[in-house]
């Protein structure tokens, strides 16, 4: 399965040259079978099938270590919440934070034109889809989903 | 050897004293069916005990809690421990150089070491879970992501020079999740992951990737916050796994022995 998310286009007003740049996605939902996405920056490519790991607009990736299915009973797999004086652990399933370094390629993308889309590109293990039609408790759900994004540059 | 330092060395190929010995500790573990077996180990990790630490925070602090690696350290030294209960010879387990053997070990993958079915090839989960039973060997689909490959050595070299703490977590967790992805099957699930034996010289990759980074940086380079963080279900916190010394282990390219030999007079 191969999933393409375009994220809505920005103008950035980068105030200060800068020595690194990430891109940083919170509340990843990992409740879902491992993939890898990969980050494209100002990606004009209309066929995806041309896009991969090396093409020239591919800023980075990341890998997602999934938890593919419930193994539990009823509600085994619903994030809790805390309840008073509760100091255990937050639940395993607690949505995850990657960060994508982007440095060399956001200033590149920025010296050609002053606004920034982000593509990402999302793809799991060849045939697992498949394999998990009957089992995956997440069937018909995006591969890759998140809360919010946010480019972050430091001087 | 006993009450030396142990030392994990790179995997190695199957007719090597190291990976026999390996092999064979592994294979009493996986052979007996009590508590301290390593169905039950792997159990510790995804299903059916799920204490594995990846993405979740303390309800104690606001600090973000990055204790991937000090969870996983301590999770390696509990196996250690089991491996060396079960061996007459000192076991250190063996990390695998994704960086360098683009591909799975041939110890990991050969259908026989010392003459025997291969311990380290695959293992028979035996899990009885509320939606089923998984009663099968763990399966392997490495290569099969079109957009993930091993990581490289400059990715590798990358992680290491960062000196944030912070940031090297993440990066090296990165790397450790491209690594997972890529193996495939079993390895790319979390609730499965830990039944594939891989998955230890994996994981043995990693701690040595933040052992090298420890050396660069400070051992006790990390968040005060962090250091009472107690890794469940092992009776460690992350202060007690600061230095792999204290955990009787290092990480080194090899271990040549020099057979002693009579003086000589000279004088």
């Amino acid at each position: 399965m191969i999933e393409l998310h375009k994220l809505k286009t920005l103008k950035p007003k980068i105030l200060h040259d800068f020595k690194r740049a990430d891109l940083e996605i919170y509340g990843i939902d990992h409740f879902r079978p491992s993939y890898t996405a990969l980050v494209f920056l100002n990606c004009d490519e209309k066929d995806p099938k041309k896009l991969g790991p090396d093409h020239p607009d591919c800023a980075g990736r990341f890998s997602v270590f999934g938890h593919e299915n419930c193994t539990g009973n009823e509600g085994h797999c619903s994030v809790t919440v805390p309840q008073r004086f509760d100091t255990r652990r937050s639940h395993p399933l607690t949505k995850a934070f990657k960060r994508v370094e982007i440095t060399h390629a956001l200033r590149t993308a920025l010296s050609i034109r002053k606004t920034l889309q982000i593509t990402i590109m999302v793809a799991d293990e060849e045939g697992m889809a498949k394999r998990n039609k009957k089992r995956s408790a997440e069937k018909g759900k995006a591969l890759f989903s998140c809360d919010r994004f946010q480019v972050v540059t430091f001087a | 050897m006993t009450g030396s330092m142990r030392y994990r060395l790179r995997v190695s190929v199957p007719t090597s004293d190291q990976m026999i010995k390996f092999a064979r500790a592994m294979r009493a573990i996986q052979d007996i069916s009590d508590n301290r077996r390593y169905n039950f180990i792997a159990g510790i990790h995804g299903a059916p005990s799920h204490y594995c630490w990846h993405h979740q925070f303390s309800r104690r602090s606001d600090v973000r809690a990055q204790v991937f690696l000090p969870w996983h350290r301590a999770y390696l030294h509990a196996l250690d421990l089991a491996l060396n209960d079960f061996s007459d010879d000192d076991i250190a387990q063996p990390w695998w150089d994704w960086t360098t053997l683009r591909d799975v070990p041939d110890s990991y993958s050969a259908t026989q070491i010392d003459g025997r079915d291969n311990p380290l090839r695959r293992f028979r989960m035996n899990l009885g879970l509320p939606n089923g039973p998984l009663r099968r060997n763990t399966r392997r689909r490495p290569g099969r992501n079109p957009f993930v490959d091993l990581p490289t050595a400059r990715e590798f070299e990358n992680a290491i020079d960062d000196d944030d703490w912070s940031s090297f977590s993440d990066k090296l967790q990165g790397l450790h999740d491209d690594v997972h992805v890529w193996v495939g099957g079993d390895m790319g699930s979390t609730t499965a992951a830990a039944y594939d034996p891989i998955f230890y010289a994996h994981h043995a990759m990693v701690d040595r990737a933040w052992y090298l980074w420890q050396l660069k940086h400070g051992i006790n380079n990390i968040p005060n916050a962090l250091l009472d963080f107690v890794l469940e279900p092992f009776a460690l916190n992350v202060r007690d796994v600061l230095d792999t010394r204290t955990l009787g282990y290092e990480y080194a390219d090899q271990v040549i022995p020099v057979e002693p030999v009579s003086p000589v007079l000279v004088a």
